[in-house]
């Protein structure tokens, strides 16, 4: 009996002590799927690349921006929207994964938050009665002054609002050049478009600081808990196409959410013929992190497709009263995205007002790809929401 | 007749069994308050929500906000006056008082072995453990070497129930024919040493399905058995531990480890009685008599609630056949019934509120109401669902908003089935009221599951 209890206390204390909370550093036994690869695929071949291209057109922008505020000319001025475009192409990639810095720093909100702020009423306690247009004209506020760092001005910075100062202030670039040119507050103007463009260079620097010195530590938190990398990627990803894909870019403009049209809430809204191409990357970075997809050279190495591969992951279809791969259903879903997207206007500001029936169709094949993800997808990954005690119920 | 009134007035047990008990389920309660604090679970549960799941029949049941750690406090002191033995009567009450408030505020956070303890404790308040080796001895310059031994068996017989009906539970046909959770749950632990060759098995998947069926139907009657005990007791401890390393199941494993030497003999409570003597150098005082039998005060009022308690933990996890359709998928009668481990599910629910004159509408956003947690269990569980709704119709009401009518887009995936609609849309959820009524606004799982 003593020898039992003994023994059992033994194999308690040993067990308990080898498996801490967090099993840190746990692949070197098993036949098991790499989640470390998938980690590197992702950070290395995505997230990475995909930062160091954004800086540099990043970059290439605020040179642009340089000349033109120097020269005003219409044709600095084709540069720069042509600069902007490019970069807002970039940017979706990057904003995938509100990971780490990206999120202490509300690094998406800052960089992108459409429509941009016109508003003057403060209907609740988050709207402020800023606009870019009074922020413009300085006069209670120096634009020196303003501090962008506030969560309220989210929508009054970054790309929406390079959208409005380059291609929103005048119907042809004429008339856009001479608020740079002959308005009185050109000078205003200029300021402006400077602090927006630095402080978006300033946001994307500390992003790329914290890839280039933390995406080692990323990877080796290869567990599996809340906090550990792939579970925490898995659930920004979804965050992504719901809060970053889905509302904004198509829920919101089409009016699913209260059933008011709001082509003034599509993105690049001053430039609306570019809407459909940011879109399309933005859905292709979605479909990169899933496929793992090389941001550089589209070569495909491990992604959430493989992991449900590996785990033989499926769900039982009790209409059709067969087991199919959630794998082939997702590429399914995907497969009615694409066919659906194909026949949107390029630009979608024309789309609603046209046939939001179409649009409102875009939303629904989304939400399907989403709700699979949700529940199907993520119950096979097991990925955690929150981490209390369990017992399964 | 003679037989049952020797039984409660005359069979005995000695009275060490209980106090060693009573020490280790202090100690046990006290670990777990502690880590509980230090996991930061009090403000993540309790202080920041805005808005709290309850049972039903206990709404009135609030947060007590910031002073939640009160009720720790009190929980925490009570497990300590439980170790002692000081004043063990009121510690106990306090404990079950504390501990069951607690668990009441939010049924997000609803676990079996949270209930298991709430119910233990509930029966401990009736239960002399603190007959002998506690501070009450001194106080009362007594003690007593023998307690009744139906106060030892009781206990034995919630521990069974709770093995047995949970091993009932598993009688179904997801669990034993398709492996199911088992097989998703241990299909992403291939990364495991050692045993991460064995997790991407099918045949590993329906083993452990199958033994863990047999092990909690089994395991009552060989820790009953003299012979098999030692045995049993070392299935039991391999059992949870490897449930440990699988799951995320915080204390649970330790706790029914521990409550199993319940079944065991004085001699062993003795040893363990005395190791705490020698660790902690405790010296017998001379002037405390010790009495043979320890009278129960009250016992035909004990005996019959006790007998009401039994019958309710017998009767309630059959309560599921009061309603229609698929338990795992309405789970009307779900909770309560030691229904472990059976299901993995998730959803994903929308709420619409509605004018019914104007026909406006918007959705609305889960995060502005519920933390992530909350989210998650709302999205499968109907209670959850109408509760909330309630609550958002309630909230729009006071914000001026007028004819609220709720609508809900549910899509819920249970046991590796494709996802499919949970509740009918066409429900104004906000006329509907909460009660042990079918609620026939759930949508039938177009599957059937066999089995209890």
């Amino acid at each position: 009996m003593k020898k039992i209890i003994f023994l059992s206390a033994l194999l308690i204390t040993a067990i308990s002590c080898s498996k801490s909370d967090n099993n840190d550093d746990d692949n070197g036994g098993g036949d098991g799927f790499n989640r470390k690869a998938l980690l590197e695929n992702w950070v290395n071949n995505i997230v990475k690349p995909a930062f160091d291209s954004f800086d540099t057109k990043l970059a290439k922008l605020q040179n642009n921006q340089k000349t033109f505020v120097e020269t005003p000319t219409e044709a600095n001025l084709e540069v720069l929207q042509a600069s902007l475009f490019e970069a807002q192409k970039v940017w979706q990639h990057v904003a995938v994964l509100n990971f780490g810095k990206a999120e202490e720093i509300n690094y998406r909100g800052f960089m992108n938050t459409y429509p941009v702020d016109f508003i003057t009423t403060a209907n609740d306690s988050q709207e402020d009665d800023n606009t870019v247009d009074k922020n413009i004209e300085a006069s209670d506020l120096p634009i020196a002054d303003i501090d962008f760092t506030l969560n309220k001005r989210d929508n009054e910075q970054g790309f929406p609002t390079l959208d409005y100062l380059i291609n929103g202030l005048g119907n042809t670039n004429t008339e856009i050049l001479s608020f740079y040119t002959t308005n009185t507050l050109q000078q205003n103007y200029k300021d402006y478009l400077e602090r927006v463009i630095n402080r978006m260079v300033s946001l994307t620097d500390d992003m790329t600081t914290y890839w280039n010195t933390q995406h080692e530590k990323v990877i080796a938190n290869d567990g599996s808990s809340e906090t550990a990398s792939l579970d925490r990627m898995a659930n920004d990803f979804i965050n992504y196409i719901e809060k970053g894909f889905r509302e904004p870019k198509v829920a919101i403009p089409s009016g699913k959410r209260n059933g008011v049209k709001k082509p003034e809430s599509v993105e690049s809204f001053y430039s609306p013929e570019n809407s459909k191409a940011l879109f399309l990357e933005s859905y292709k970075a979605i479909k990169n992190m899933y496929f793992g997809t090389a941001f550089t050279n589209g070569n495909e190495g491990e992604g959430i497709d493989d992991y449900l591969i590996f785990l033989d992951a499926t769900a039982f279809d009790a209409d059709a009263r067969e087991t199919k791969n959630i794998n082939d259903l997702i590429k399914e879903r995907f497969s009615a995205i694409d066919a659906n997207v194909s026949g949107l206007n390029n630009n979608f500001v024309t789309q609603i007002e046209t046939d939001n029936a179409e649009f409102l169709e875009t939303f629904n094949v989304i939400q399907q790809l989403v709700v699979l993800y949700k529940t199907n997808a993520l119950s096979a990954l097991d990925i955690k929401v929150d981490f209390k005690d369990n017992d399964g119920d | 007749m003679n037989l049952k009134k020797s039984y409660f007035k005359t069979n005995k047990k000695e009275a060490s069994i209980l106090a060693s008990f009573r020490v280790l389920f202090g100690v046990l309660m006290l670990i777990s308050l502690i880590r509980f604090l230090s996991m930061g679970w009090v403000e993540e549960f309790y202080i920041t929500p805005k808005f709290h799941f309850k049972y039903y029949g206990f709404e009135w049941v609030q947060s007590w906000g910031v002073y939640t750690y009160l009720l720790f406090a009190i929980a925490i002191i009570a497990s300590v006056g439980i170790i002692l033995g000081y004043r063990y009567k009121l510690s106990i009450i306090l404990f079950f008082l504390s501990f069951t408030y607690i668990e009441l505020i939010d049924k997000t956070t609803y676990l079996n072995h949270y209930y298991f303890v709430s119910v233990l404790s509930f029966l401990l308040c009736f239960l002399p453990l603190h007959a002998t080796f506690s501070m009450d001895n001194y106080s009362r310059k007594n003690r007593c070497k023998y307690v009744p031994s139906w106060t030892v068996d009781i206990i034995k017989l919630l521990l069974c129930i709770v093995y047995f009906y949970a091993g009932l539970a598993k009688l179904n046909s997801d669990w034993l024919f398709r492996a199911m959770p088992l097989k998703i749950w241990l299909s992403t632990k291939s990364e495991l040493p050692v045993l991460g060759i064995l997790m991407n098995q099918n045949w590993f998947h329906y083993a452990m399905s199958w033994s863990g069926m047999l092990y909690d139907l089994a395991i009552p009657f060989l820790l009953l058995i003299r012979k098999t005990r030692p045995f049993a007791f070392v299935v039991v401890v391999f059992f949870h531990i490897f449930t440990r390393i699988l799951f995320n199941i915080g204390m649970f494993p330790y706790i029914m480890i521990v409550m199993t030497l319940i079944f065991f003999d004085a001699t062993l409570h003795n040893k363990i009685i005395n190791i705490i003597k020698k660790t902690l150098k405790l010296k017998a005082v001379a002037n405390i008599k010790t009495n043979t039998n320890y009278t129960i005060k009250y016992l035909k009022v004990k005996l019959v609630i006790i007998g009401l308690f039994v019958t309710v933990q017998l009767l309630l996890p059959f309560r599921h056949l009061c309603y229609p359709g698929e338990l795992f998928w309405h789970e009307q009668g779900y909770r309560f019934s030691w229904r472990v481990m059976l299901m993995e599910k998730l959803g994903d629910t929308q709420f619409i509120v509605k004018d019914s004159v104007k026909e406006s509408f918007f959705y609305v956003k889960n995060e502005d109401f519920l933390n992530s947690s909350q989210i998650k269990q709302m999205s499968f569980q109907p209670d959850f669902i109408l509760e909330y709704a309630h609550k958002l119709g309630d909230h729009f009401k006071s914000q001026g908003h007028q004819n609220i009518q709720i609508f809900v887009e549910s899509y819920v995936a249970l046991n590796g089935r494709l996802n499919q609609e949970f509740i009918d849309p066409e429900v104004d959820l906000y006329a509907e009221r909460e009660g042990f009524k079918n609620k026939i606004w759930i949508r039938p799982l177009k599957d059937e599951i066999k089995g209890f």
